[in-house]
């Protein structure tokens, strides 16, 4: 069953949330809950992303999203764990995870959050570049969201802001190139195939990004 | 090691974790199947959960509560001795809350303990109650579910609400002391501070009422 309230919570109280993980007490059902918005908040957005498109690629984007979010959060876990222990905070693995989990979550709501804007823009009739940077800030914003969370779990105490450093890098490391793996989510104009994963070779996503920023200098 | 050599390592590690949640984790079938479906492509971040005995919310002890207080009493009654307003606060009135007070928090114990035992989780009361209904159970059994977790419901509550009483009773006696202390220095009367101490004897027998048995017969 899932717990609006506790959705709520994360987005209007996640200091409250946070002391809760690293209290690691009842967290079982925050993890279900953040797991279940992680995946239903990125595969919406992910489906809102390949509307661009259209036909099959709504069906792989909102499949691939969730797929790229929960696959970094597992990738990243572990790593989290050692560089929290490392940075004097000698936390249980449930509590790094659900941390971890929450934050992501609350990623993913914001994100939910930023779909409708993003439809009506897509909808507008808004160029394929425009629609790249739009969705690009939307996760801006979401990476916002979520580490505001993790700064409150982590709480003060020596080394915070360097294991925050170390999240975030390792989140944007993995996440980066996870999403990278399993790509396109918006597709290509002019592209009639479309295809559930692609093996062009087209750089980075930094790469890609300065080149939509490019290409909407005027 | 190739993706799908790595992909299929995960998979067994991910069924084995499952099989692992169905004989330990605690809860109903449904809800136990569910988790070990869940576990099997997220083990990394679910089976620490699943696998994990849950930790219960612990009911707030009031311990913090009694020690405010038993403080409270003794500045109250240290802020009038040797003064013309002794009597209004004496040790003995200060003794005979801090027995009451005892008798309240004893009990507010044994519920917590008694709560913390199997058979006493709302949350597993709910869980069941959900199941039953889910599998489309008799009715009786569903009634005899639904009543259960209300009486828990009940039960936490008035655990809770006696908890919150002991801590305004707290802020209460703490009021009064720094009543009785302006009293005796600014040599106001003791009116307010009389008021004050029958609120107090209305709280305390507020919550004695609360945990009263029933009479029988």
């Amino acid at each position: 069953m899932i717990d609006v309230a506790l959705l709520n919570r994360i987005l209007r109280n996640p200091a409250e949330v946070a002391r809760e993980c690293r209290d690691d007490v009842d967290v079982a059902p925050i993890a279900r809950n953040a797991l279940f918005a992680i995946a239903a908040g990125a595969a919406l957005f992910g489906g809102v992303v390949g509307a661009w498109h259209g036909g099959p690629q709504i069906a792989f984007a909102a499949l691939k999203m969730p797929l790229v979010m929960l696959g970094t959060l597992i990738l990243c876990a572990p790593a989290f764990y050692g560089v929290a222990a490392a940075f004097g905070r000698a936390w249980s693995f449930r509590t790094v995870a659900s941390l971890a989990l929450v934050a992501g979550a609350r990623f993913s709501l914001v994100l939910l959050a930023a779909a409708p804007a993003l439809w009506l823009t897509i909808d507008l009739g808004a160029p394929y570049h425009a629609i790249k940077l739009a969705a690009a800030v939307a996760y801006g914003l979401a990476g916002l969201a979520a580490l505001s969370l993790l700064v409150r779990g982590l709480g003060d105490g020596p080394g915070k802001h360097t294991t925050i450093a170390l999240f975030v890098s390792i989140f944007l490391m993995v996440g980066g190139q996870s999403a990278w793996i399993l790509r396109p989510y918006l597709g290509t104009p002019g592209q009639k195939d479309i295809a559930l994963f692609t093996n062009e070779r087209e750089g980075g996503v930094a790469v890609q990004l300065l080149k939509s920023v490019r290409e909407l200098a005027p | 090691m190739s993706l799908a050599d790595l992909l299929l390592l995960y998979g067994i590690v991910g069924v084995a974790c499952a099989i692992a949640v169905v004989l330990r984790a605690p809860g109903s079938r449904t809800s136990v199947a569910a988790s070990a479906i869940m576990t099997i492509p997220l083990w990394p971040v679910w089976a620490p959960f699943a696998l994990a005995t849950p930790r219960r919310r612990s009911v707030a002890a009031p311990n913090a509560a009694v020690a405010r207080i038993e403080h409270a009493l003794a500045a109250a009654v240290e802020s009038v001795a040797g003064s013309p307003i002794a009597d209004v606060f004496s040790p003995k009135v200060a003794a005979r809350i801090a027995e009451e007070v005892g008798h309240v928090a004893a009990r507010l114990d044994e519920l917590a303990a008694l709560a913390a035992k199997s058979g006493f989780d709302v949350a597993a009361a709910r869980e069941r109650l959900r199941d039953l209904e889910t599998r489309s159970a008799p009715e009786r059994v569903i009634a005899t579910a639904r009543m259960q977790l209300e009486s828990l419901v009940r039960l936490d509550e008035l655990r809770a609400a006696d908890g919150r009483a002991l801590d305004e009773l707290a802020e209460l006696l703490e009021a009064l002391r720094t009543q009785l202390v302006l009293a005796r220095y600014a040599g106001s009367t003791a009116e307010g501070v009389g008021a004050l101490v029958s609120e107090v004897w209305a709280r305390l027998e507020g919550l004695g009422a609360a945990f009263e048995p029933m009479p029988q017969g």
